[in-house]
């Protein structure tokens, strides 16, 4: 059985730290956690591997002003996992120790993830009372997990700085487990193993982990906060002793879930299969068959998500979600591999982790690594992926959310193959945006024109869905919008190309008062009209978290000033050519022809991801274009 | 007696009744809209609100059921997808007792979808929510939905009628036995209901066609402008005495905070002698320094509903309570203390003008005190406000208090109305000096700020001051000063009367800090352009010119002083000091934007004013007031530019 960790800490007696000593260390902080407790128990309940999970948590409010953070608790629970109890309890120190304080406000709501329109997963929500400077509140629950296979990935920091942080896990004889730490900085973490009368025990502990910090251009938490993944990787099976390899290798992935689509589109549908062959009847080569057929899926399928027990994992029938039009990224997935089937290609289903988790599945090979589904059809001998979620990209192209991460295929047999996904360079993503402008009474006006191709264009795209008509020229303002905000737009139109590229091109007509500096005889203009990354310096003396961008672009401004009737150009800024490394490169050329002046301004990004080494780079890309944007064209009177 | 009635109810309900609701009908037929609506996402063809009352004579109670029956045309991907789904049912007290729904396309095809086609789950009250998807739904087709509500009856309500989509036809029917008499009336332009009655049953209806779709405009309230319906309960029968009145509701609350048992009336006793409050105290003084106390030592928790939370005692001894816990707390204090109050509720301005005529008890959900001595009010469930201060939400809101008469050993209440003064522009204001200088290398300004807000201008700012973790701090310095590139920049700084409790004084709240400017420079040629606009930080604008539909709000009255002093480097001069001169000014001091120079030496001395004297202008004003709010917007494109002597 679970050993139950003390329930009372006896304040300096256990050499615990006192309040005083606790605000002194964490003199910035309105709270730490003082144990983070973790107990993962793998066990045998008539002969079937079961795991469950204690959890033991107290913190300690240093900074009364901040009790509203402490007065509620929740604890997540799912169809997957029963909650079997919980206790929370305010301890109140005493000169004999701590003396509990029960809480008497518990209820259980469904628990919703944003992205998600119907799901099963509930939380139980505890109020505490007297949250006084110095009290702790404890809250102690145990969960367990209907499938050993939906093993949490557990955490190892949170919110809150931890005092102290142990994770224990206890382990039949003969059971090992394959354990994946990872995270932004692990070297804190200290691995120890016993052996106990039943097995094992294995403890993962740290003293001081620094609290989680969140920044709104980080990648997803999941992606830096400390961890540890783990999967059962063989165990002896109690009744005869054999042993049986659970997890841990790619196959033994496969295998298990194949179960999930071996059951699914067994008989081909009448309805499904006429749909397919009135798409594909003017269609020859495999590309143009799956072409039509992932852009009516693209067109006439909607997204819907619904989470509900195991409707999470198997994909619904593909007639079925033919005929309500709509379904979630595994329904889709099973529509797309029908109809392509029909249609006499190759297909598969893909199982893959998007970019909000840091797992690969040939380093991790887990059901967790992965919160996505998309389908495969197999052209010309190559594999290329279908994701219908996304009703914006073009054939043959993933949503941005998927570059560089590993797919994995995977057939009703169990067999398998491990696909990285591309990614996109910076060539992928265009802006290029043409301007030519000239000067009337002091005011600047000209015509624009932009080119958006590649994510950046799909993207667009994908807001307009949810604009009305009227709504778009407002919309496009983010992009059209230029020097201050007396911008006047007088002309606005726009296209997008109804091939496979799905090109955005937007002409204007505007115009800008008091942009220009005029004095005497002279007129000043910075033609940097729009000053990209003007603010983006990053905090790099505190920052340890990435930043994340969502794909490689090139961006281009040009913008070409007519020289007015009797001026000459007294003043061109200097040029600029610089390479930063793993971050891009700029370049900011100004060149005079005949009675204009042009300003070009090239900006490449090349990195999804920008570590804490790489901020100085990236500061000193931003310094640089900041200079940059400083500079003005100075035309004088002849 | 009772029999009889109970006979009389079951004769009701098998007649039909008077007014036949919209019904859901078996065969639909796709609808034809007017040309106008052509352009519209989403029009509602039909949005009906029905209640209707039944006594449940098991329970022995007043049931109502609120029913609402929708059509709406969805015309492009947008009204697809905002229509696709949607969460019904899910109350507290309320279960869904009928849901029907289905999609009508284009060329007349209905799909109804089954009751067990709509996924259910449980909320935290263990009642039912259905999650609706549409099926089969493409862009032109329509989407009809009905759903019926049962909940214990509640004497008043409210029907919001308008919102960000065009509604054809809207309509509202009330029935009830027709022993019941109610007011029904209609807001901002909605009708009111009509009566018809027959032996058994009133039934009140209103309608309305063409119901325009309500926009949120800069600086205006679109809820408390938009159409709706509110309902109350007056009479019953022929008895004349009105129900539900003002003063009912001040003997509730008289209730719920003057029968303190022994137990408690003891536990705030000692609580109250335990803060030491001297009785030489002047009467504020005890005020100011109660409502510390009572707010530092007890959280509020509006998650908590176990009734314990409602016993003094209970909630002394666990130091956390709910709102009504709360204001229980703060009466028996000053009972004890005898300072004289009263106690009483007021609604949010920006949500809900509390009408004298009809009593809504449900938007008096905010506690109030008000001291008659000072004429001053207090907020006891507001965490961030300390008297006197209670905020632009409640201030020109009316209120009703709970005034305790005796005669002779006899307490009861009477209720007082009384309408909340609004502050004034003397009270709110905000002040920005700047100090500019340059550096002799390469010009880089340096800005030295004194940035100080009192009374509502120091919303917000307060709060996130006083609060702040230590590494934040920065941040917040940065969000408010606007010049900082980086947090390295800022060279120093310093918060002033940081903390909650200088709202009683209406001291100011401050920060002083130095931060290096270099994002105000810019070159031209060997001239430097100082942007002295991007030092007030950045303000609203209105420049696109759009047909003003709803009155012109402001929070609360306010001021602005700037000052920003630019120290002219050794051998430069300006050369166009006049471009910050401006002055728009309106009616007899309305509101206002004033900006000069003058240059003492080497000192270019720039001076702002900007005001905003009252909460509402018609909008026959928008005009001269988009000057003023341009005004200031202009100035921050103002550059100065600097040049060799």
């Amino acid at each position: 059985m679970v050993t139950s960790v003390v329930l009372l800490s006896l304040g300096n007696r256990c050499g615990a730290q006192s309040l005083d000593e606790l605000q002194q260390q964490y003199s910035d902080e309105y709270g730490v956690y003082t144990k983070y407790y973790q107990h993962l128990d793998f066990y045998f309940d008539k002969n079937e591997l079961k795991v469950k999970l204690d959890v033991e948590n107290e913190k300690v409010l240093l900074d009364p002003a901040f009790a509203t953070a402490f007065s509620t608790e929740s604890v997540h629970h799912s169809y997957f996992s029963t909650l079997n109890y919980l206790e929370a309890a305010t301890l109140i120190p005493t000169d004999k120790g701590f003396k509990p304080v029960k809480s008497v406000n518990t209820k259980v709501k469904s628990s919703r993830d944003d992205y998600v329109f119907y799901d099963d997963s509930k939380e139980t929500e505890v109020s505490y009372n007297n949250l006084q400077k110095g009290n702790r509140t404890s809250i102690k629950y145990g969960l367990t997990f209907r499938d050993v296979y939906m093993t949490p990935k557990v955490l190892l920091q949170s919110y809150l700085p931890i005092v102290h942080m142990k994770l224990e896990i206890s382990l039949p004889k003969g059971l090992s487990l394959n354990e994946y730490l990872m995270g932004l900085d692990t070297s804190i973490y200290k691995r120890t193993e016993v052996e106990t009368r039943n097995g094992k025990l294995i403890t993962w502990e740290a003293r001081n982990v620094p609290k989680l910090k969140f920044y709104s251009d980080a990648p997803r938490v999941s992606n830096y906060i400390n961890q540890l993944a783990l999967t059962v990787d063989q165990y002896k099976n109690p009744k005869n002793g054999a042993s049986t390899y659970y997890m841990g290798k790619p196959g033994l992935l496969a295998k298990y879930l194949s179960g999930y689509i071996k059951d699914i589109n067994r008989q081909p549908d009448a309805g499904l299969t006429a749909k397919v062959h009135e798409l594909t009847a003017n269609e020859n080569s495999e590309a143009d068959k799956a072409r039509v057929i992932f852009k009516w899926v693209q067109d006439n399928v909607r997204y819907v998500a619904f989470e509900d027990s195991l409707g999470g994992f198997v994909p619904r029938e593909a007639a079925l979600v033919y005929s309500r039009k709509f379904g979630d990224c595994k329904d889709m997935s099973s529509l797309l591999k029908a109809m392509c089937e029909a249609a006499g290609l190759q297909t598969s289903f893909v199982w893959i982790g998007t970019r909000k988790l840091p797992y690969a599945v040939s380093k991790t090979p887990m059901p967790g690594a992965f919160n996505h589904m998309i389908a495969a059809v197999k052209i010309n001998g190559k594999w290329v992926f279908l994701d219908a979620t996304d009703n914006t990209i073009p054939f043959g192209a993933i949503p941005y959310s998927i570059q560089g991460k590993e797919a994995f295929l995977v057939n009703q047999a169990g067999d398998y193959e491990i696909v990285k996904m591309p990614v996109a360079g910076a060539d992928n993503a265009i802006l290029k945006d043409s301007s030519v402008v000239k000067i009337e009474n002091g005011v600047l006006s000209g015509q624009a024109y932009l080119d958006i191709k590649g994510y950046r264009a799909w993207s667009l795209n994908a807001i307009l869905k949810y604009k009305s008509e009227a709504d778009i020229e407002k919309t496009f303002q983010h992009y059209t919008r230029r020097g201050n905000n007396k911008y006047d737009q007088t002309a606005f139109q726009y296209k997008f190309d109804n091939n496979d590229q799905r090109a955005v091109h937007i002409t204007t007509t505007f115009t800008l008062k008091d942009y220009i500096r005029s004095l005497d005889n002279q007129y000043f203009v910075n033609l940097h009209l729009n000053k990209l990354l003007q603010d983006g310096k990053v905090e790099s003396d505190k920052r340890k978290v990435p930043i994340s961008l969502d794909y490689n672009q090139s961006l281009n401004y040009v913008v070409s000033l007519v020289i007015p009737e009797g001026y000459v150009v007294s003043h061109l800024p200097e040029n600029i050519n610089q390479h930063f490394e793993h971050i891009g490169s700029m370049v900011v050329t100004y060149i005079q022809e005949k009675d204009k002046v042009q300003m070009n301004c090239s900006l490449k990004l090349e990195a999804l991801e920008i570590k804490a080494d790489q901020f100085e780079q990236y500061n000193k890309m931003i310094t640089t274009l900041q200079k940059a944007y400083k500079e003005s064209v100075a035309i004088t009177k002849k | 007696m009772k029999r009889v009635y109970s006979l009389l109810i079951l004769a009701m309900l098998s007649q039909p009744l008077l007014y036949a609701q919209s019904d859901w009908k078996e065969k639909p037929a796709y609808h034809t809209i007017s040309e106008e609506y052509k352009k519209e996402s989403m029009v509602m063809i039909l949005d009906e609100r029905t209640l209707r009352l039944e006594w449940d004579e098991k329970e022995k109670e007043m049931m109502q059921y609120r029913g609402v029956h929708r059509i709406v045309r969805l015309q492009d991907d947008k009204g697809v997808e905002s229509f696709n789904t949607m969460v019904i049912g899910g109350g507290r007290y309320r279960k869904v007792v009928d849901i029907k729904a289905r999609t009508i396309k284009s060329n007349g095809k209905v799909i109804e979808l089954g009751k067990d086609q709509l996924k259910t789950s449980k909320n935290e009250y263990d009642n039912l929510e259905y999650h609706v998807a549409f099926e089969n739904v493409n862009t032109g087709d329509e989407i009809e939905y009905f759903f019926e509500e049962r909940s214990p009856f509640v004497p008043f309500g409210s029907e919001q009628m308008q919102f960000g989509i065009p509604v054809i036809e809207s309509r509202f029917v009330l029935s009830s036995p027709s022993r019941l008499v109610f007011d029904c009336k209609g807001y901002n332009g909605f009708p009111s209901a009509t009566l018809s009655e027959n032996d058994e049953t009133k039934t009140y209806t209103t309608t309305m066609k063409h119901v325009d779709a309500i926009k949120d405009e800069t600086y205006s309230d679109a809820d408390i402008h938009s159409k709706r319906i509110d309902y109350k309960l007056s009479y019953v029968a022929d008895n004349a005495s009105r129900l539900y009145t003002w003063t009912d509701l001040v003997k509730r609350l008289y209730d719920m905070l003057y029968k303190n048992t022994d137990k408690e009336n003891k536990a705030i006793q000692k609580y109250v002698k335990g803060l030491s409050l001297s009785a030489d105290l002047p009467e504020e003084e005890l005020i100011k320094k109660l409502e510390l106390a009572i707010k530092k030592d007890i959280i509020l928790n509006d998650e908590l509903f176990d009734p314990a939370y409602d016993k003094l005692d209970f909630i002394l001894e666990k130091k956390t309570t709910h709102e009504r816990g709360m204001m229980k707390v703060f009466t028996a204090c000053l009972d004890a203390l005898g300072v004289k109050y009263e106690a009483g509720f007021t609604a949010n301005r920006f949500k809900y003008i509390v009408d004298e005529q009809l009593e809504n008890w449900n938007y008096l959900d905010i506690y109030i005190i008000y001291f008659p001595k000072s004429k001053k009010y207090l907020l006891p469930t507001a965490p961030f406000f300390r008297y006197p201060a209670i905020g632009p939400f409640v201030e020109g809101s009316k209120a009703v208090f709970c005034k305790r008469v005796s005669a002779g050993d006899v307490t009861s209440a009477v209720s007082v109305i009384r309408e909340i003064p609004v502050s004034t522009l003397k009270e709110n204001w905000s002040k920005l000096q700047a100090n500019v200088s340059f550096s002799k290398e390469d010009f880089t300004p340096n800005v030295h700020f004194d940035y100080s807000f009192s009374g509502s201008s120091a919303i917000g700012v307060r709060e996130s001051i006083a609060l702040s973790t230590k590494e934040n701090e920065k941040e917040i310095v940065k969000s408010l000063l606007h010049v900082a590139d980086q947090e390295q920049d800022i060279k120093s700084y310093s918060f002033v009367n940081r903390g909650l409790e200088y709202y009683s004084d209406n001291k100011a709240v401050g920060v002083v800090s130095e931060i290096a400017a270099g994002n105000l420079l810019e070159k031209a040629g060997n001239k430097y352009l100082f942007k002295i606009g991007d030092v007030i930080g950045p303000q609203v604008e209105m420049y696109q010119d759009e047909k003003r539909v709803l009155p012109i709000a402001i929070e609360y009255p306010h001021m602005l002083y700037r000052e920003i002093i630019i120290n002219i480097p050794e051998g430069y001069k300006i050369t166009n000091p006049q471009v910050v001169d401006k002055d728009v000014f309106y009616g007899d001091d309305s509101f206002g934007f004033v900006s000069s120079h003058k240059i003492e030496g080497n000192k270019l001395i720039v001076s702002i004013k900007e005001h905003y004297a009252k909460i509402s202008y018609d909008k026959s004003e928008i005009e001269p007031f988009r000057k003023v709010i341009n005004a200031a917007a202009d100035f921050n494109k103002v550059t100065l530019v600097f040049e060799k002597i």
